[in-house]
């Protein structure tokens, strides 16, 4: 499993403008849902008929007008009202855009892995003109002239129905104002995990976005934010192997190619490592945790530091396994011995090096080792049967 | 003129002294001795050297064994011999066994079992040490089966004992040196019970990687659970005496299979002498030993154990109980016959100058000094055998003054006395009886013969002391003398009368 995480700063745009929210709208889904049914063009008869319980004709005809200003419906070429596209789209969310106009505030990140930027938008509440101006007054005491609105921003009123991350609302921008005004940054987690078994990573946004009032008796509250959103197209043709050769090879403790050869050796995900890289703990296990520090991918951006768990190591070079495979026989003493034991043990030990060419140490060289390094706790459970008869 | 008579009386004491150690008048010095290989332990410390000397030269291993260590300086040699690289191995008794024994052990007491702590704390992961409640050998070997060997079996402790106390020490053969290392090595991983790891830190010890292979009793005799080649070879040695037996133990069990043996050879006429310490643990034993005809001679701060017969020597570390020749870890080892010599020379000193001798039932009169009875500790109180206790009886006052020197002896009853005297002298004073106070003097009447007035002869009764005079008082009469002449006149009245002759 890799796991990345690293924080995004979410921009803030207000600006006015004219902004189809999804509201919840029964009344003219159903008429909607009617030209869908049909799948001919409405009149004002089919409506009264079918949903009005028998009102006049011309209650109909006003509700497919409605109908067709909401965009619900369209005219065809014989100027009859037929269910349009968006029309489609809002029966298949069950909601129905309907125009707002006000100043509104548009939450959006900028991140290279992240395909859909608006995270989030509000209407903002402005009481009155004096108010407003009020909000609009700089340090200085003048009225700021307003920034141009971010490109991303632009390209939203090209976009049909749009959906915002924190609460899956639909929008769709109508028109907006040439010039804004930036407002305050705020900061959420973006995390990436990716099982090995899966074909592309998960993105979730997690954090929480502080929200101006919508209305008059509101109070600037937290919304909390814990979403998944789309596997981003940063990704594609990048393979998990490829993104945990990367991630080792952060490491420090080796280079990428080296690990892509190890692979290719052993058919598995294998960490060639040094010796004296190692801790007690790695060696006795032979898997460890790599740590990462913070890295730049170039696809990807900059992510926090992180790590790779139970990575499988092998000993770099059959100098590094011979050393690794002592380490082990001695560690391996813990107890009372003598040399069949040991012998045993070695063989034993030994087939943990399947890559490497080692020789273990037998009893005497131990025997050695043990009277050389006597202040060892470890040496007396060879020089106690030496000495004291065992080791016939 | 009739004075009081003063007179004493002289018993001597002729019930035996209750079973007790009686002092010897000669003060026994211990000294160092080394002959033969044996070392006489002393004040000196010339084994206490020889042994630290024998760690410092260490090469490749030291193996140890003693009920208790404390010693400062030896416990300082392991540890300098550890960081030259020699592996030390010990064994000793375990905690438990130290706390648990009694107070009858007068070299041991819970200063002692601190000491010992601390020798522990001050090896830990220096030496390997195991320990089990069994452990009592007492012996230092090092570098056995390399080229220089050495060994030492020792009846001492390796604490104070070593210099303090009336011990014995022996310097081993390479062959036995080797022997008793074999047997360090299979008590080790066969009976020790805990090991420690670190610093106040005991483990239990587990199975060991082999099964050890027991060493054959060549040289050396041992008790170990499956071994009691040293019981059986002290009642070899003993059986195959006939003239003379010296046999020192710090402790004597009655019921034991080798103190029996000691009883029938002493009763068989064969000359046995038992050294040992005189304590309570010990006094079933010796009045045993001591009635078969035995020698019981004792020191107080005799703890060696050693044998001699006029065929064979052994000095071992077991004392003649059953927690020791029939359990426990223990070892001996038979003496050359140059060594036997020596060890006799050293016992038959020891004989000659130990304080205490142990009698059952001495006489009095056969000692005069200090006795330490034998249920009783030295440090009980020592009592005395005295020459003479005085005993004043009180005044008796004879029947009468005419028996004044025939009045019979008063009733000598002994007295309590802490001390055991060999007579008692009594004194009392006889003193004459007194007249009581109120009698009445008594007269005579008499007649004679007056010429009134008118010139006619007239008789008359008159009355007139006796002389001496005589009273009355209750009934009884009295005649009372004033001096040696009034005797006669008073012996006849005292018949008139009936009366008793007093003074006043």
């Amino acid at each position: 499993m890799i796991k990345l995480k690293r924080v995004v700063k979410v921009k803030t745009f207000d600006v006015e403008g004219t902004v189809c929210v999804g509201r919840k709208k029964p009344e003219f889904l159903a008429v909607a849902q009617l030209a869908a049914d049909f799948g001919r063009p409405l009149s004002g008869k089919d409506v009264a008929e079918e949903l009005l319980g028998g009102l006049p004709t011309q209650i109909g005809w006003r509700v497919i007008d409605r109908c067709l200003s909401l965009g619900l419906l369209e005219k065809d070429n014989n100027n009859q009202a037929i269910l349009s596209e968006i029309g489609r789209q809002m029966l298949e969310h069950k909601e129905v855009l309907v125009p707002e106009e006000g100043i509104w505030r548009f939450y959006y990140i900028i991140d290279p892995i992240i395909d859909e930027p608006f995270v989030h938008f509000t209407k903002l509440f402005v009481p009155n003109a004096n108010d407003e101006r009020k909000n609009l007054r700089n340090k200085n005491g003048s009225i700021p002239s307003g920034s141009e609105l971010p490109e991303n921003l632009k390209r939203l009123q090209d976009k049909d129905r749009l959906t915002e991350t924190v609460k899956g609302n639909s929008f769709k921008v109508q028109c907006l104002s040439g010039k804004g005004e930036y407002g305050q940054d705020g900061e959420i987690s973006l995390i990436l995990s990716w099982n090995e078994n899966e074909l592309s990573p998960e993105v979730i946004l997690s954090g929480e976005i502080d929200i101006l009032p919508s209305r008059y008796d509101d109070k600037p509250s937290v919304l909390p934010l814990k979403k998944t959103i789309p596997s981003p197209a940063s990704f594609n043709g990048i393979s998990y192997n490829d993104l945990w050769c990367w991630l080792a090879s952060k490491g420090e403790k080796t280079v990428e190619e080296e690990i892509i050869t190890w692979i290719e050796k052993t058919g598995g995900r294998i960490m060639p490592i040094s010796f004296s890289d190692t801790n007690e703990k790695d060696r006795i296990n032979m898997i460890a945790d790599l740590q990462i520090p913070p890295m730049k991918h170039q696809l990807c951006g900059e992510f926090n530091e992180t790590s790779l768990n139970n990575i499988r190591m092998v000993p770099r070079t059959n100098e590094d396994a011979q050393q690794w495979l002592e380490w082990l026989q001695w560690r391996s003493i813990d107890a009372y011995t003598l040399p069949e034991q040991i012998t045993h043990v070695a063989e034993i030990l030994k087939e943990k090096f399947p890559y490497s060419k080692t020789e273990p140490l037998d009893a005497d060289e131990l025997l050695e080792k043990a009277l050389n390094n006597f202040t060892d706790q470890r040496s007396r459970f060879l020089l106690a049967p030496y000495d004291l008869g065992l080791w016939r | 003129m009739f004075k009081p008579l003063k007179l004493s009386r002289i018993i001597p004491v002729t019930q035996p002294l209750p079973p007790c150690w009686m002092e010897k008048k000669e003060f026994f010095i211990q000294k160092d001795l080394y002959k033969s290989n044996i070392f006489c332990i002393g004040r000196d410390g010339l084994f206490r050297n020889a042994l630290i000397s024998a760690v410092d030269e260490a090469k490749e291993v030291v193996l140890a064994a003693s009920f208790l260590f404390t010693d400062e300086k030896l416990s300082e040699a392991f540890v300098n011999a550890y960081e030259r690289g020699v592996r030390v191995y010990v064994l000793s008794a375990s905690e438990t066994s130290l706390k648990n024994l009694g107070g009858d052990v007068e070299d041991f007491s819970a200063r002692m079992a601190e000491e010992h702590a601390k020798f522990m704390d001050r090896i830990a992961g220096k030496a390997l040490l195991r320990s089990a409640a069994h452990f009592h050998a007492k012996f230092l070997l090092v570098d056995p089966d390399y080229d220089f060997p050495k060994g030492y079996i020792s009846t001492a402790n390796f604490n104070k004992a070593l210099t303090d106390s009336v011990e014995l020490g022996i310097e081993l053969s390479q062959q036995q040196t080797n022997e008793l290392a074999s047997w360090f090595s299979y008590v080790f991983w066969k009976e020790s019970e805990h090991e420690l790891l670190e610093r106040g830190r005991l483990s239990r010890v587990k199975e060991p990687p082999a099964e050890p292979v027991e060493p054959l009793n060549e040289k050396i005799q041992v008790t170990t659970r499956n071994n009691k080649s040293l019981r059986t070879t002290i009642q070899s040695i003993l059986e195959a005496a006939e003239k003379e037996i010296i046999i020192s133990s710090f402790g004597i069990e009655k019921e034991n299979l080798i103190t029996e043996l000691l009883v029938r050879k002493a009763k068989e006429g064969v000359a046995v002498t038992i050294l040992t310490r005189p304590r309570p643990a010990v006094s079933e034993a010796v009045k045993l030993l001591e009635s078969a005809g035995a020698c019981v001679i004792a020191h107080e701060k005799l703890h060696a154990k050693a044998l001699v017969t006029e065929k064979s020597a052994m000095i071992f570390t077991a004392n003649i109980q059953a927690h020791g020749l029939d359990t426990g870890f223990e070892t001996g080892v038979i003496l050359s016959e140059d060594q036997r010599i020596s060890l006799r020379e050293i016992l038959v000193s020891w004989k000659d100058i130990f304080p205490w001798h142990f009698a059952n039932s001495a006489s009095p009169k056969d000692h005069l000094g200090k006795i330490s009875l034998a249920d009783s500790s030295l440090k009980e109180g020592v009592l005395e055998v005295i020459k003479d206790f005085p005993v004043i009886l009180g005044d008796i006052i004879a029947d009468s003054v005419l028996s004044f020197d025939k009045t019979a002896d008063p009733e000598f009853k002994a007295p309590h006395i802490k001390n055991f005297p060999q007579q008692i002298t009594y004194t009392w004073t006889v003193k004459p009886p007194t007249l009581p106070l109120g009698a009445v003097e008594k007269f005579e009447n008499y007649s004679k013969e007056i010429t009134d007035d008118k010139g006619s002869i007239k008789i008359v009764t008159e009355k007139r002391p006796f002389i001496p005079p005589v009273f009355e008082h209750k009934g009884k009469a009295y005649v009372v003398v004033e001096k040696e002449s009034d005797i006669e006149k008073a012996t006849l009245l005292s018949e008139k009368f009936k009366a008793k002759v007093v003074v006043k």
